[in-house]
């Protein structure tokens, strides 16, 4: 017979339950409740049995808890494959000495099915008893066992669990042990940052009610405190006063655990201003509770007031470029007015002039005019894109004879230069397009005088061709000095030549490339160039054009046809500036035109009701009333047709069209070409639906010197008065005369002034024309500026002339009376 | 006779309408600057019928002397301001300033003589 008490194996798979000695459980003491209840026996057991003794892990009916091995009825058991069943333990030999059974009211009916542990080793039994003898049927037997099983299993997941929990508590410890190691690494790292940050940076800590608790030595340094002055001293301190206020939502937040930061005004010891940047770091315990908060802090008063420092050079900066712009515009405006007279004088009087010598000079001075013109044009076009002033326009004009006449204008300089000078045309070219001729023209001149200027010898070709039905490609083409690779790209930039020493030798301001490409990028075209160092340059451009109708019957070519001859043609000239209006009158001179000049709008509607004209040039701005306003008034309240020219200094379209619009007939800007004009005068003074020549009049150009219709009025012919009053007028226009001569050597315009105009009552009283004291006294007026008297001294010379000769014709009147 | 003050600085134009208007019967009192007038005008005031001036004139102009004429209590003759065209007062501007009336250089001396008679009507 097999030993199983002693088996150490059997012993050691017992022990690996750990089910000996255990506390109760309910689940075991339900099982022995189950065995009791199918075999209707008072006591079921659950037992484990090791060498020793059998151990009740569970049981009812019984008081015992174990029993030695010895006494065990189970002992039987346990050598059993199925079960013991003894129905009557008197009967059974091996029981004779059993106490259990012996006794009085001992065990009478024993039955014991054994536990089997996976590794096949019997280490206890579930079984039952009662005091009587009984036998169990084939059910509660089996039942019996699967119970037995099931303690089995029971018993085995124990195991399981518990060997699985020690694996993870095992797997825990190890972790936990991992995560502690790695906590102090952070820990340590954590202290090494705060060190590093505590050593370079100001770091202050408070309590969360914002009481001072740390603050390290940089702290210390920005703020001008000692830490013992600050610890234990709440943050407001710090702060400037109208900053409190704000300041309690912020330490709410920080209270609430919120991160914060931000840039902060702060108060130095010494009173000072300072700024930080600065982070709040509210600090929290494991219940999620503010313990402090850490602040870490940059002094940034320096980079503020830099910043604050370049916010304002930058506002600066841009108010001058806007002033500069205005400024250029200005400027460039009011020299065009001076270049004016000075290039129509000078036409005059090259026309007049057969000196060749003094002919030169004054070609010279045209030049240099012309010159200084399209540099101020340039600058003025440049200011009017800039700002936004540029509309491109779109009317019908002959393309093909507008390129040819553009190329033609700079043919002179090309030949100067004797370089090849050639254009073409392609044949698909339409002769009429819809486009802004003005700008094409202009940067056409503008492409090709470059190209002009910087070919020495060789070529400028100019090619145009059509790229598509709606797009036309021009290009420039010379043999020039060429642009250094490196600088194609800034090419179209403003104030951009190649190189600094360009604009010394060849002039410009550097802007005419910028304005070409302004102008074909206004009106969606695209420009470029292709540069060899010392082998010459190609510009081109495209752009899109509207085809138009053949228009070859329109009003231009007309103009040009008609014959530059009339006689008699009245003209109003309404014209506050006397240069302007003395190069008109030279104009004029060797002209059949008659010319009326009237200083500001109100003269001229005084001409306009006295006298009868067929054309009025008007200028725009003049003093009084001007030049919008009295068409307004010729053509709404006196209902006057006859043709009106504007004379502009701003050729811009919106001033045109306001022109066009208050009834004007047609605008030209200054400076014009005589031809131009003359021939605008001819077309218009020819339209005879527009000119009103019916209350025309003969004109007289003569004033009158002497009259003496008033004085005989106001005297009522009483000759000795008359006579009295002519001497005392002698007397003292001659002394009015030396006073101005006087006031000419001390530059004294006021005081001229004055005596200009009390001579105007006095020529008033006389009845001489006093048109010229009136100029004299309003240029001074106008001008407001010392250095008038030189541009006013030829009219000052004719006032003094007039004097002399009205005081002979009273001298000469007087003689005749007495 | 009705009492005119003169006030105007250019001799001839003074000279000839105080001529003028004393061939018409009235009683002229000329000045050449406006500071003389005033003093002249506050003493006499109620002898006066009618102040003609002339608007620039030497230490005391047009201006002053219209002020100085609106300014007496109880003095209740007319101002007539005399213009140049083009450079000085507007109509308007003369009107506001308290002058009854104005008239423009150069100025026929009858139609003068219709307005001074309307006015002192």
């Amino acid at each position: 017979m097999k030993q199983i008490r002693n088996d150490i194996s059997r012993l050691q798979d017992l022990l690996s339950y750990q089910i000996m000695h255990t506390r109760e459980e309910e689940c075991f003491n339900e099982l022995a409740q189950l065995v009791s209840f199918i075999c209707d026996v008072p006591a079921g057991l659950i037992t484990f049995i090791d060498d020793k003794v059998q151990w009740y892990k569970a049981k009812v009916g019984t008081e015992n808890t174990e029993v030695p091995y010895e006494q065990t009825i189970c002992q039987y058991a346990l050598i059993e494959d199925d079960l013991l069943e003894i129905p009557n333990t008197l009967e059974d030999a091996r029981l004779l000495d059993n106490p259990n059974v012996q006794q009085e009211n001992g065990v009478r009916f024993y039955i014991g099915v054994p536990l089997r542990s996976a590794s096949g080793h019997i280490i206890g039994t579930v079984c039952a008893f009662d005091m009587v003898p009984k036998t169990l049927t084939k059910e509660q037997k089996e039942s019996l066992k699967i119970v037995a099983r099931q303690t089995m299993h029971l018993l085995e997941l124990t195991k399981r669990n518990r060997e699985l929990e020690n694996e993870i508590s095992q797997i825990l410890e190890e972790k936990i042990e991992k995560a502690q190691v790695q906590i102090r690494q952070v820990e340590e790292a954590y202290k090494t940052l705060f060190r590093a940050i505590d050593k370079s940076n100001p770091v202050i800590e408070f309590s969360p009610e914002g009481k001072i608790l740390y603050v390290n030595r940089q702290y210390e340094e920005i703020l001008g405190y000692t830490s013992e002055e600050l610890i234990g001293m709440p943050h407001s301190i710090l702060l400037m006063e109208e900053d409190l206020a704000h300041n309690t939502g912020f330490w709410e937040a920080l209270q609430q655990g919120e991160f914060q930061s931000g840039i902060f005004r702060r108060l130095h010891k010494d009173g000072s201003v300072l700024w930080i940047y600065a982070t709040y770091s509210p600090v929290l315990n494991e219940n999620d509770e503010v313990i402090k908060v850490t602040k870490i802090a940059r002094n940034i008063t320096l980079e503020i007031a830099a910043n604050e420092n370049l916010q304002e050079s930058k506002r600066l900066a841009d108010e001058l470029s806007i002033q500069k712009d205005r400024f250029i515009a200005n400027m460039s405006h009011e020299i065009r007015t001076p270049i004016n007279a000075i290039l129509g004088f000078t036409e005059i009087l090259l026309e007049v002039e057969t000196e060749e010598k003094k002919l030169n000079y004054l070609k010279s001075v045209k030049n240099a005019g012309d010159n200084l013109l399209y540099l101020v044009n340039d600058i003025l076009d440049f200011s009017k894109i800039e700002s936004g002033h540029f509309q491109a326009e779109s009317k019908t004009f002959p393309l093909r004879n507008t390129i040819k006449n553009t190329f033609y204008l700079l043919e002179v300089s090309a030949k100067k230069k004797d370089i090849i000078y050639q254009y073409f045309i392609e044949e698909d070219v339409p002769d009429w397009i819809s486009g802004d001729r003005l700008r094409l023209s202009q940067i056409l001149l503008n492409l090709l005088n470059n190209a002009i200027k910087f070919t020495a010898e060789g070529e400028v070709s100019l090619r145009v061709s059509l790229l598509d039905n709606s797009t036309l490609k021009f290009d420039i083409h010379d043999t020039g000095i060429g642009i250094p690779e490196d600088q194609i790209a800034t090419i179209f930039d403003r104030f951009r030549q190649a190189e600094e020493s360009t604009s010394r030798k060849y002039g410009g301001t550097g802007l005419g490339l910028n304005i070409s490409k302004q102008l074909v990028e206004k009106q969606n075209g695209r420009i470029w160039v292709k540069s060899e160092l010392g082998k010459g340059s190609a510009f081109s451009f495209i752009l899109p054009f509207e085809k138009a109708e053949d228009n070859t019957e329109d009003t231009e070519e007309k103009k040009e046809s008609l014959p530059n001859l009339t006689l008699g043609i009245r003209v109003l000239l309404c014209e506050d500036n006397e240069l302007n209006q003395k190069l008109m009158r030279a104009l004029f001179t060797d002209t059949n035109y008659l010319l009326d000049i009237a200083e500001n709008g109100i003269k001229g509607l005084e001409l306009l009701r006295n006298n009868s004209y067929d054309l009025i040039l008007m200028d725009i701005q003049m003093p009084e009333m001007d030049g919008y306003e009295t068409t307004r008034i010729i053509r709404n309240e006196m209902k006057l047709n006859l043709p009106i020219i504007a004379i502009t200094a701003h050729s811009t379209e919106n001033e045109k069209e306001k022109c066009l619009k208050i009834g004007m007939n047609e605008c030209l800007s200054k400076p014009f070409q005589k031809k131009v004009l003359f021939d605008l005068i001819h077309y218009w003074s020819n339209q005879p639906t527009i000119a009103d020549h019916e209350n025309r009049e003969v004109l007289t150009s003569e004033v009158p010197v002497l009259q003496l219709d008033y004085l005989k009025e106001i005297s009522v012919n009483d000759d000795a008065f008359i006579a009295s009053m002519l001497e005392t007028f002698t007397v003292n226009s001659v002394q009015s005369k030396e006073n101005m001569q006087k006031a000419i050597e001390e530059n004294d315009a006021e005081s001229i002034r004055k005596t200009v105009h009390s001579l105007k009552s006095s020529f008033g009283v006389i009845g001489s024309d006093d048109t010229l004291l009136q100029a004299i006294e309003s240029q001074i007026i106008l001008q407001e500026d010392p250095s008038v008297l030189p541009l006013i001294m030829p009219l000052l010379e004719q006032l003094f002339q007039r004097i002399d000769q009205i005081n002979e014709e009273i001298s000469f009147y007087l003689s005749k009376k007495s | 006779m009705k009492k005119i003050v003169l006030i105007e600085d250019e001799e001839i134009l003074r000279k000839s309408l105080a001529h003028f208007l004393t061939s018409k019967s009235y009683l002229v009192l000329e000045f050449d600057n406006g500071l003389d007038a005033i003093s002249y005008i506050e003493k006499e005031y109620p002898s006066i019928d009618l102040v003609i001036t002339d608007l620039f004139l030497p230490f005391k102009g047009g201006h002053q002397v219209v002020q100085a004429c609106k300014e007496i209590e109880g003095a209740q003759m007319p101002v007539m301001v005399l213009t140049a065209s083009g450079v000085e007062e507007t109509e308007l501007d003369l009107l506001n300033m308290g002058a009854d009336d104005f008239i423009t250089k150069p100025f026929s001396p009858s139609v003068l003589l219709k307005r001074i008679e309307k006015l002192m009507a």
